[in-house]
């Protein structure tokens, strides 16, 4: 059901520059207004994020410890530096697997003892590994798109392009990236409607990301394999943008126009959703910060002084007598005079 | 006759699936066994937390606070403020699922709302609705829901099926701790008075007294006499334990379940013997006889008074530095909270074995010492006089506890301590053991009788795994260091791998410690036949 | 072809399906983890649930060791009774398969006018159910025999400080 509400609201998005550009030609809208005003929220959104959690204090340092801990003597144990760091490079370097090769994920598919078939743990692997795809590929296809925003084109873009093309598939050639992305969006979609343990999980704003990046790539290759667009006339729009002089050239395909409008919506949703876990990932504390409590103290800011143990004289003004009765030692001696003890109890 | 169905009509009726409704839409239904029962109000009243009443969860009326939602939503807006965990991790999962079959409680007991995801959803819905602009307008179709009493029970519910072990969190590729999110989750639960009896009555025992069950200071004086008579007839040696000295080297803190509750009283003479044989200089305490911290499965605050007694009293009696003994959950508030809340320990010296000279460079701030890095620095050193054969009775495995794997990471110190105490040990399969430990179900103030058919069913992962051991190697004994552990897990062995006993480590230590001058030992600390005397006894 | 020989010769598939009506008693999303995850570790419940129907299904076949039947159930029943079944929900998966069997080769039998094979066959079924509620009671037992020893461990040396125990064991003479 969640799957459908999202299917169909991305379906209407479709719809809507459709209308606007095909019937309404409100094309100065859909090339210049929605997309400009898309990534000022993208930016304002993506900073605002940033800044509301950076301004969420950081009380306790609680990495969650992966492998063995900094040993008193290293020569005696061997630290994992990687799972359990205790310095800042060390943290990096885990957060940079976290980051870059999905560590976390990957630990899923670690070997064992198991009976039944292997293929018992092939799909934890392949959600590490389909993620992966997703992730590079998406990452690849964004930077390839430089090319349409810089004047000249900068040498990493065109080494990018070439080497994404390298199979020297079709005219034009087809892009690596292109059927990569195509598949990881197919898998995590595909285990999102048929796995029940994840069906039960997902909300529209699982699907919905998932549809509106499948619209936006699908549009992409349209343009690219089948309706063969003017690339030019689209980099004369978009340097336009860029360069602030934004002006809309005749011959653009509508194609493009839908593909531009899901882009502005996956902007303007970007901030508000959770594909900010690109930005928090950095930010998770129990990951970015090393396992070194024991060694340096780590400052809550919100410590509050008034909040402390119950005195020991407290205590030991409650069970004075009891102590020195078995000989435990005790700060202030009972009051003398056992006579004197002894009265109040008469009394 | 004809009244009645047919029997293979009837048959055909049975139908056990549930209905096949979406989580928020599937009640929750408390039955004994699955809920721990409420804090006594005399309780609350002592530790001064709002709410005090009689109440059972089984009932249709929690009493509670009138404006309830809206202390709820304060409590949460300024937990979002002073807690970036809480604040990312509301914002960022995926629903990945990554998570989902990582819970040793839904392994156990196949309730799909004990997937870690969904526990985090139980407030992440809350979080939409009064936090997000999307959640206020699209409401459920964002999956977000208006807090209502039914959801609060809910919570009450899950996060009490929780031992905030952290082995989702570690699966999690943001790093999300289902253990954070309980705690949370807890906190606003406190705030109305919704809170279980087995942590806060021990919360409020060692507030006062030094120790979860209220042990006045006479009494704790008396129980270590009664393990010094033990010793000495098992050793025939005569050792006195200081108490509450000023002047010496080391506090010892340990757990106090260690004082009263078998088998940890074992390996609390093990200490003792420990203490004997090396001659160190070291005192305890009755002001914090109780290391654990049943203030983490509470709240920060609760925390924080529970830890500070361990430093005032270390300042109070002119130690140099401290020594911690087997305990989980402490071992977690002592790496990562105890410095930060109650530190700077300026007044202590950076830790150095007075027998063999070794600086613990890794506790040079707060000052204290796992026994288990203390030992292992004696037996490397050769300070110690083992006779590993007294163990030979023992095939044993070594149950990681998860606060010290999966929030420390002390995994190799404990295992070279055993392989030198004893000379069979066999590890449990991988994906069981070190940082993918399986929790005893019992952590997080969850320990209690009342919850014992949800203990099993979370403790299954780690009874299956034991078992598996026991068929294939023998093995007869489980060895932890955690005082919860040490109480838990014996029904736990009990029930899935009968036959198998739990101690400690240090109790095997002491097994196979030979003190000077003691008589030739025929019994083990258990008073029962050491290996080769079993026809004499 | 004997009632016992046509059950061994579709002993894969009966297998299987009663493996499947017991997974589906619980949630439709536990199932599917249950049924794919293969790691006896990762998924104990699961893994239990098949090799019992396999193994229970052979002893029931040859019908002779009642200690081997018992211990075949063991395992299960135990994790049955602490899940949150009650008692008949728990032991329900024995007469699963008595449905199944009537389902599966009833109409067949019938016709060959041999259903009372499966009728007598179906007694071996209904001891099983008596044996697997000894099984089931005597785990309930055990949870409370466990609450009560838990409670007595934890309190040991309370109680003897409060010399309520007489400690018969240890020898008084000498002291």
């Amino acid at each position: 059901m969640n799957a459908l509400y999202s299917l169909v609201f991305v379906l209407t998005l479709v719809l809507i520059p459709l209308v606007g550009v095909g019937a309404a030609d409100l094309k100065t809208i859909f090339g210049v207004c929605i997309p400009s005003t898309a990534i000022i929220v993208f930016v304002a959104g993506f900073v605002y994020k940033i800044i509301k959690w950076s301004r969420s204090a950081v009380p306790f340092r609680i990495p969650t410890t992966g492998g063995q801990q900094r040993p008193y003597d290293p020569t005696m144990f061997k630290q994992n530096k990687w799972d359990n760091p205790s310095t800042g490079p060390q943290t990096v370097i885990r957060m940079l697997l976290e980051v870059l090769a999905f560590r976390s994920l990957f630990r899923n598919t670690k070997a064992s003892l198991h009976e039944g078939p292997v293929v018992a743990y092939a799909s934890a692997k392949w959600l590490w590994l389909f993620a992966l795809l997703f992730h590079y590929s998406f990452f690849i296809i964004v930077a390839r798109h430089l090319r349409l925003f810089m004047e000249p084109i900068p040498g990493f873009v065109n080494a990018l392009d070439f080497v994404d093309g390298i199979l020297q598939i079709g005219a034009p050639v087809v892009y690596q990236s292109d059927a990569i992305i195509i598949l990881g969006l197919g898998y995590l979609l595909g285990r999102r409607l048929w796995d029940a343990r994840i069906r039960y999980i997902s909300l529209v704003n699982d699907y919905f990301p998932l549809f509106l990046i499948i619209g936006i790539v699908l549009s992409g290759v349209y343009m690219r394999y089948f309706a063969k667009v003017d690339v030019m006339a689209i980099k004369e729009l978009t340097m336009g943008l860029v360069t602030f002089h934004p002006h809309v050239p005749a011959n653009i395909d509508i194609t493009f126009f839908i593909h531009l409008f899901l882009v502005s919506v996956l902007l303007l949703y970007f901030p508000f959703s959770k594909l900010m876990h690109l930005g928090g990932v950095f930010l998770s504390p129990t990951r970015n910060l090393p396992n070194d409590t024991r060694m340096n103290r780590h400052i809550n800011p919100w410590n509050d002084p008034k909040v402390h143990a119950r005195p020991y004289a407290d205590y030991e003004d409650e069970f004075r007598e009891k102590m020195v009765n078995v000989g435990i030692p005790v700060d202030k001696p009972l009051p003398s005079a056992p006579a004197g003890a002894e009265a109040p109890e008469k009394a | 006759m004809s009244d009645f169905p047919r029997p293979d009509e009837l048959y055909k009726s049975i139908d056990y699936s549930p209905p096949a409704t979406g989580w928020m839409d599937t009640p929750i239904k408390f039955r004994p066994g699955n809920w721990c029962y409420p804090a006594k109000p005399d309780v609350l009243r002592y530790v001064h937390f709002p709410n005090p009443r009689e109440w059972s969860a089984e009932d249709k009326d929690w009493k509670l606070p009138e404006n309830w939602q809206d202390i709820i939503h304060q409590g949460f807006r300024e937990r979002l403020k002073k807690f970036r965990t809480f604040q990312v991790f509301m914002d960022i999962c995926v629903r990945c699922g990554a998570c989902a079959d990582k819970c040793h409680y839904f392994i156990g007991s196949g309730d799909p709302k004990n997937m870690p995801v969904l526990r985090a959803e139980l407030l992440r819905s809350i979080y939409r609705k009064d936090f997000t602009l999307a959640g206020k307008i699209l409401g459920k179709l964002n999956g977000a829901r208006v807090m209502t009493e039914d959801v609060l029970k809910e919570w009450f519910m899950y996060f009490y099926q929780c031992t905030e072990c952290r082995r989702c969190s570690l699966y999690c590729p943001y790093g999300i701790d289902t253990a954070e999110i309980t705690m949370m989750g807890r906190e606003l639960l406190h705030l109305v008075g919704c809170n279980i009896n087995w942590a806060m009555e021990p919360v409020a025992n060692c507030e006062r007294t030094g120790n979860h069950l209220g042990i006045q200071p006479h009494a704790m004086k008396d129980i270590v006499d009664f393990m010094c008579d033990d010793i000495e007839e098992i050793t025939g040696k005569r050792i006195t334990v200081p108490l509450n000295e000023k002047g010496h080297e080391v506090l010892f803190t340990t757990p106090s379940g260690d004082f009263f509750a078998d088998p940890g009283t074992y390996t609390f003479m093990g200490y003792l013997m420990l203490f004997e044989a090396i001659g160190l200089d070291y005192t305890m305490s009755t002001y914090n006889s109780e290391g654990g911290n049943f203030g983490l499965f509470t709240s920060h605050d609760a925390m924080k008074i529970l830890n500070g007694k361990i430093y005032n009293e270390a300042k109070r009696l002119g130690v140099k530095w401290i020594l911690g003994g087997e305990c989980g959950h402490m071992w977690r508030v002592l790496n990562q909270y105890m410095d930060t809340m109650n530190g700077p320990a300026d007044f202590l010296e950076v830790p150095k074995s007075p027998l063999t000279g070794t600086v613990f460079h890794n506790a040079k701030s707060t000052k204290m010492v796992h026994i288990c890095e203390f030992t292992s620095d004696l037996i490397r050193h050769g300070k110690l006089k083992l006779d590993k054969s007294r163990n030979d009775n023992l095939r044993v495995t070594f149950h990681d506890s998860c606060n010290p794997a999966r929030a420390m990471g002390l995994l190799e110190e404990p295992r070279y301590v055993i392989k030198n105490v004893v000379n069979n040990f066999f590890d449990m399969p991988e994906n069981t053991i070190r940082e993918q430990t399986f929790c005893c179900a019992g952590g997080a103030g969850l320990g209690t009788d009342e919850f014992m058919d949800m203990r099993m069913r979370g403790g299954l992962p780690r009874g299956n795994a034991l078992r598996y051991v026991q068929e294939k190697h023998d093995v007869n004994t489980m060895a932890c260091i955690c005082a919860i552990d040490r109480a838990t897990l014996i029904p736990l062995a009990d029930y899935w791998a009968p036959g198998v006993q739990i101690t400690g480590i240090h109790e095997m230590v002491a097994n196979a410690l030979i003190l000077d001058g003691e008589k030739q030992r025929t019994m083990n600390l258990r008073q029962e036949p050491l290996p080769g005397f079993e026809e004499e006894e | 072809m004997s009632l016992e020989d046509k059950l061994a010769a579709r002993k894969t598939e009966l297998v299987g399906k009663w493996g499947d009506v017991i997974l589906a008693t619980y949630p439709a999303e536990t199932q599917k983890v249950w049924k794919r995850q293969r790691d006896r570790f990762a998924n104990p419940v699961g893994v239990t649930i098949l090799e019992t129907a396999q193994n229970l299904f052979d002893l029931l076949l040859c019908w002779q060791d009642a200690e081997a039947i018992a211990n075949c159930m063991e395992m299960l029943i135990k994790i049955r009774a602490v899940q949150q079944f009650s008692p008949s929900q728990a032991i329900s998966f024995v007469f699963l398969l008595k449905k199944l069997l009537r389902e599966e080769l009833g109409d067949e039998l019938r016709m060959e006018g041999a259903i009372e094979e499966l009728m007598s066959f179906e007694t071996r079924i209904d001891n099983l159910a008596l044996m697997a509620f000894d099984i089931y009671s005597k785990s309930r037992e055990q949870v409370y025999e466990m609450r009560i020893k838990e409670i007595k461990l934890s309190h040991r040396m309370l109680m003897r400080k409060a010399d309520m125990i007489a400690d018969v064991a240890a020898p008084t003479a000498d002291k």
